[in-house]
């Protein structure tokens, strides 16, 4: 019913909104003026190169390859945590999308000391694999617990097999889950630099972080930055408008109940081997790895005051950026949720901009920004925080802008009619009601930016090393007995965390009717 | 000056889009009085609430509140938390993160201090719900929601309290215990209320003036009795209450008429001519005939029965072949294929 209606942001409101729209359209600004510094001829030159033509044959060719491993290892993950009778599948669920919580360069360097062989290609999907498929499991196990399952029952009755329902019923509606998973992972892959530079696999990423450091030619970096976030924005086009079709298979069908589960010998043995070998190679080859690591630490004695400086640096960084970041995103996710109209929704997707650019461009561009326009900030700590919350930015906007619209709409008119006016309404109803939604968001931009790579490598004052840039350091040089404190440290402090974030989401998903809105 | 009424509507109408919502829609709200604007859904009874409120904006037309102008042809002059409404949504919509204290403190303008907690403290006693000031919200049972909803509308003083079909989350026995409460409450507070409903039970037993309100346009606004016995057109009638409507020919005199079930009484004088005859169930009287269903003499026969417990519904096929549906209690059902005497009682309404 929102046709014909005016809706104005309120100023307090609309200017940081804007000044946030404007920020995060930083990176692409410089970008786009970075690379076409030298004319728009040499930009023609670049692409059209035999050079540029190999890298998008090579990194087409690695997201396509892990895309498929993550949607097959995904939906076996997702199969075996809703729908087999085995005992502890909330457990096993925590433990399979536990992958995300390490750092894809940490699981890389943890496979290369194992297996230098793995170098390269088959390196490379291995490790980004273990690192993405939980974006395919995650939804499609919540997609598979939402379906109602009397459809199921009825399919059944009316003399459909087992499989059959499976092919035909339950999985064309999941399948938008997959596709958006898919789609995330895809994006992933694109993205990352960490796994690719360490199993010295040569795709966008790592080259343009090749030719930022040679330092003779800035303008091919930005604009292969340019060909990359092209793919990039295709993607995420495509990734959210199939997530809109996922939301709407979810919405519309009813509460599972009463669900039986697998229990032939045949499905629970597959359920334990897929399991096993799950965790076996996304958990337990980095865990065993880190570990040895640390039990090679004879010769010299550990270091304790650089780790332990390290970890100060982390989680400095971490609470700053996510501090500045909630800080940011905060008006913006209150205008989208509640104040719709074409200004609210055009400062929204400015912020969206960002989640199309790779760490490494943002990075890139940020040092650009920093020399041009903020030179007084470069190398100093304001400039990473900028680079982190403009990485972060999309996610804290979508996670505020949710957990507003957990909450009705009413409940704030009831505000309003009682004479608290705009700005009293969203501090004494809005935030506080969307402080756990608000809160979460705070805590996973934290975590991201302590374990961050890219950006951190690059921006860092002078001096500061994180627990992300000390593994970084030592693993390239092969050093790994001083990467193991490094190493557990960041698993640590991160797979805990998620561990919980983990569980929590998976209890709320399992118990919908009882997560219902309060009346 | 009290003689202000708390709210004036003056020829509203909004749409969206295309869509028209609310056509020249004038209603007077008296102070001190209960107004129910009775509608279906979808009949825009929301959107002149909301536009009451200052959710909504309509697009053409004056609102006055406490004769105050707060809209006037397509500009709200005065925000909503300004205009001294407060509503009454269809959940409640309490503040899930506040004590049941706090909710009703939250429109004071001193929440802290003890004339806001005297204030509180009284609405709590008219609820009922003393005992429960620092409860939250989710722990109270949705009747109680609905009450603590009503006292923090109260709190404030208004000048107009909006109930947006107060009661539909409510399961039906509960629901006639709530109403009860909210309107003694609105009652002996003095409360000025503006009261949206589907319900014609609801709308008839609650308000002192009911506004019927049917794809956008007002079209009727009456007192509950005035509304029952002389409704302004057929839909109107059909709405308001169960209807019987037979076709029939109005005499010359303009106050009897012929229908299927003989010579009836106008309730007021129409033109002579071809008409629509609406009955209310409840004046057709039914009396067991033993003669022969298919004699000419039978005025008609039983065809169905429905049995409520207190009374029940029979289906009388007429002579003309037309079936009427006729409320008797429940001690009297006929059985099905008797042939009955029909009778209707006191004056009924014509439409042409």
């Amino acid at each position: 019913m929102n046709v014909g209606r005016r809706v104005r942001v309120p100023a307090p409101l609309a200017l940081p909104a804007v000044a946030a729209a404007v920020i995060a359209l930083i990176p692409a600004f410089y970008l786009a003026t970075q690379a076409f510094a030298r004319g728009a001829g040499n930009v023609w030159d670049e692409i059209f190169q035999s050079r540029t033509w190999d890298l998008i044959v090579r990194s087409t060719w690695l997201t396509a390859v892990v895309t498929a491993a993550s949607i097959v290892v995904g939906t076996v993950g997702a199969w075996v945590t809703t729908r087999v009778a085995l005992p502890g599948r909330a457990v096993l669920l925590v433990l399979f999308a536990l992958p995300l919580a390490i750092p894809s360069y940490l699981s890389a360097f943890a496979w290369i000391s194992w297996q230098p062989g793995l170098e390269g290609f088959w390196g490379a999907v291995i490790v980004l694999t273990c690192a993405c498929y939980p974006y395919v499991m995650l939804p499609v196990a919540a997609a598979l617990r939402g379906l109602d399952s009397t459809q199921e029952d009825v399919a059944r009755s009316l003399g459909r097999t087992q499989r059959q329902v499976m092919w035909g019923l339950v999985l064309p509606q999941v399948r938008p889950s997959i596709t958006a998973g898919g789609l995330l992972v895809a994006l992933y892959v694109l993205s990352d630099f960490g796994a690719v530079a360490a199993m010295r696999y040569e795709t966008f990423t790592w080259v343009i972080y090749g030719a930022y450091r040679a330092g003779f030619n800035p303008s091919r970096a930005a604009i292969l930055s340019l060909v990359l976030v092209a793919a990039a924005l295709i993607l995420v086009t495509l990734e959210s408008r199939a997530r809109g079709r996922a939301g709407a298979v979810r919405i519309g069908s009813g509460v599972g109940r009463n669900r039986r589960n697998t229990a032939s010998p045949r499905a629970v043995v597959g359920a334990v081997v897929a399991s096993l070998s799950i965790i076996g190679v996304g958990l337990g080859v980095p865990v065993v790895s880190v570990i040895s690591w640390l039990g090679r630490e004879t010769q010299r004695s550990v270091p304790w005051a650089d780790v332990r400086g390290a970890i100060l640096d982390s989680f400095l960084i971490g609470l700053l950026t996510a501090i500045a970041t909630i800080l940011v995103a905060l008006p913006v996710g209150i205008a989208a949720s509640r104040y719709r109209s074409r200004f609210s929704s055009a400062v929204e997707r400015s912020t969206y901009v960002t989640h199309a650019l790779p760490g490494i461009v943002i990075a890139i561009s940020v040092v650009y920004a920093g020399i041009r326009l903020l030179r007084p900030w470069y190398q100093k700590l304001p400039l990473l925080v900028l680079g982190q919350l403009l990485i972060f930015l999309p996610l804290a906007v979508a996670a505020i802008r949710n957990s507003i619209e957990q909450s009705s709409a009413r409940i704030e008119e009831a505000a309003k009619s009682l004479g608290a006016g705009t700005m009293a309404t969203i501090r004494r109803v809005t935030v506080p009601l969307a402080l756990p939604g608000i809160g979460a968001a705070a805590a996973l931009t934290m975590l991201n930016a302590m374990k961050e790579l890219p950006t951190t490598l690059l921006l860092r004052p002078t001096g500061w090393e994180t627990l992300a840039t000390s593994i970084w350091k030592y693993s390239t040089v092969s050093d790994y007995s001083a990467v193991g404190p490094y190493a557990l440290t960041l698993m640590i402090v991160t797979a805990v965390p998620t561990a919980i974030v983990t569980s929590l989401t998976v209890l709320r998903v399992s118990r919908p009717s009882s997560a219902g809105r309060q009346g | 000056m009290n003689d202000t009424p708390a709210l004036v509507v003056d020829s509203v109408s909004h749409s969206f889009g295309a869509l028209g919502v609310l056509e020249g829609v004038s209603l007077a709200v008296p102070r001190g009085s209960i107004t129910a604007v009775l509608g279906p859904s979808g009949g825009g009874k929301t959107t002149l609430l909301r536009a009451v409120a200052g959710f909504e904006t309509p697009s053409e037309g004056t609102v006055r509140i406490a004769g105050d102008v707060v809209v006037h042809d397509g500009r709200s002059l005065v925000p909503p938390e300004r205009r001294g409404v407060t509503i009454v949504p269809q959940e409640g919509a309490l503040f899930p993160h506040l004590s049941v204290f706090d909710n009703i403190a939250f429109g004071l303008k001193k929440r802290r201090g003890s004339d806001a907690e005297k204030r509180v403290r009284h609405l709590l006693d008219v609820i009922e719900l003393g005992d429960l000031a620092d409860a939250r919200p989710s722990s109270l049972s949705g009747g109680m929601q609905q009450r603590v909803a009503l006292a923090r509308a109260l709190a404030p003083s208004p000048a107009l309290v909006l109930l947006d079909e107060p009661f539909t989350a409510l399961d039906a026995t509960l629901r006639q215990t709530v109403r009860d409460e909210v309107v003694a409450t609105l009652r002996r507070e003095g409360e000025t209320a503006l009261w949206v409903t589907h319900d014609q039970q609801e709308a008839l037993s609650v308000a002192d003036q009911v506004a019927v309100l049917l794809d956008g346009r007002l079209v009727q606004v009456a007192d509950p009795v005035t509304l029952y016995r002389e409704p302004a057109t057929k839909q109107v009638a059909q709405f308001v209450g169960d209807a019987v409507v037979l076709r029939g020919t109005v005499d010359h005199d303009g106050v009897h008429a012929l229908c299927d079930t003989g010579r009836v009484t106008l309730s007021r004088p129409a033109v002579a001519g071809p008409t629509d005859i609406v009955i209310r169930p409840e004046q057709i009287e039914i009396s067991a005939n033993s003669v022969d269903p298919n004699s000419p003499s039978c005025d008609g026969v039983v065809c169905s029965t429905r049995f409520f417990g207190h009374d029940g519904i029979v289906d009388v096929r007429l002579a003309s072949g037309f079936v009427v549906s006729v409320r008797v209690h429940a001690t009297l059902l006929p059985a099905v294929g008797e042939c009955v005497d029909v009778r209707v009682n006191g004056p009924v309404l014509a439409f042409a």
